[in-house]
């Protein structure tokens, strides 16, 4: 049985049924942060002094993060634009870019939450730094199911080219555990290094062959734990960046099925990616309070 | 919705696209300023709402929207706003002890 008014407009509501539900879930979350919000307000009221954000925190970083996400917040839009004017090849490259501007944001927040580390500042440090981490990290969280929900969207490319990009992912992991082998447990290190080797050798080789494609998701995986023993001996820089795009990697092979709404109905995946675009604004709309009430004042 | 409107649509997108990169400059430029915790904290919060209200009304679509969810939202800042109160309720407790 389909599931009714995803195209037409509920005739009592005015809307497709999507929409209210996204716009439901989004009044949730405004409560959730309010809430957050409500304990800066109470946390800072409280006491004496309180510090200026921009002395403890990279305004010039996160003023480049700001730009990032209204950038990715027009190229959202303008996704969903395309859709409209039937250009599929628009759609894919304005997604595409909504997925790169929301990757950066990342990586800056990661190179900004290292460098407090570095500097032994930590949410337990004091009531700034605590608020500050709950409400970036809560962010951060939402930044990153975006991430996954766009490029659910977004990810319907031939095969080749699927498990091409599979294999640049594995080669990001085989990065990761290289750079492994100067620090940690001795032994292991040259034989993950080897053993990644070799499964990528093979996987690079059996992809160019549409039969050996169920393979290459089991050598794919194999990489994977082979990159998750690096976790036990390996801390250093872009690590989990590493690991966080070889989850993608794994999820797209495993996890996720192709997408085939947009060749049985256009109209629904174009609604789809409406509401998709609702969630991700209201990502930039927390965003923009967040920037200049931590940072700037 | 027509292809034309969805061109027009794209022109304001861009347009408040730009306006949003001025106001986060703005802000910046604002915190420079050495103003005192009060007009600081105002100005700020006067731009971030101008700045968050660009994205609700254009990339949000909800300048032109359905009453449903205007009724949503309106349920949602009055409850919203109690949450701001609440901390300024043990502030008044303060001040009577």
């Amino acid at each position: 049985m389909d599931i009714p008014f995803t195209v037409k407009n509920r005739p009592d509501t005015g809307l497709y049924n999507g929409k209210l539900g996204v716009w439901l879930f989004l009044a949730s979350e405004v409560m959730l942060f309010g809430g957050l919000f409500s304990a800066y307000v109470f946390l800072r009221t409280g006491v004496d002094s309180w510090p200026v954000g921009a002395d403890i925190l990279n305004v010039p970083l996160a003023t480049l993060n700001t730009m990032f996400l209204i950038t990715s917040s027009v190229t959202m839009v303008m996704s969903w634009a395309s859709l409209k004017l039937n250009d599929f090849k628009k759609f894919k490259l304005y997604a595409g870019l909504t997925l790169l501007l929301a990757c950066l944001f990342l990586v800056v927040k990661y190179f900004e939450y290292t460098a407090k580390f570095d500097h032994h500042l930590f949410p337990s440090t004091n009531n700034f730094l605590g608020i500050y981490f709950t409400m970036t990290g809560l962010h951060v969280l939402h930044v990153i199911g975006g991430i996954f929900v766009i490029y659910y969207y977004w990810r319907k490319f031939d095969h080749n080219h699927r498990t091409l990009i599979n294999n640049i992912f594995c080669a990001l992991f085989l990065v990761a555990i290289f750079t492994n082998w100067d620090e940690g447990i001795k032994g292991y290190e040259t034989t993950n290094g080897l053993i990644s080797i070799v499964l990528l050798l093979v996987a690079l080789v059996s992809s160019r062959k549409e039969q050996f494609k169920l393979k290459t998701k089991y050598l794919i995986l194999g990489t994977f734990f082979v990159g998750a023993l690096g976790i036990f001996n390996f801390h250093g820089t872009g690590y989990y960046l590493f690991l966080f795009l070889g989850l993608l990697a794994i999820a797209d092979s495993f996890i996720f099925k192709s997408n085939t709404t947009y060749e049985s109905d256009p109209e629904h995946f174009t609604n789809r990616i409406e509401i998709v675009g609702l969630y991700w604004h209201f990502v930039d709309l927390v965003w923009i309070f967040l920037f200049p009430v931590l940072y700037l004042l | 919705m027509t292809p034309e409107e969805v061109k027009h649509h794209i022109k304001t997108y861009v347009l408040v696209f730009v306006a949003l990169a001025f106001l986060t400059v703005v802000t910046v430029a604002i915190s420079y300023l050495d103003l005192s915790v009060r007009p600081a904290v105002i100005l700020a919060l006067i731009v971030a709402s101008i700045k968050g209200s660009l994205v609700a009304c254009y990339f949000m679509h909800l300048i032109d929207e359905k009453v449903t969810i205007y009724w949503t939202l309106l349920a949602t800042v009055a409850m919203f706003m109690v949450l701001m109160f609440v901390p300024l309720g043990t502030m008044l407790n303060h001040t009577q002890m």
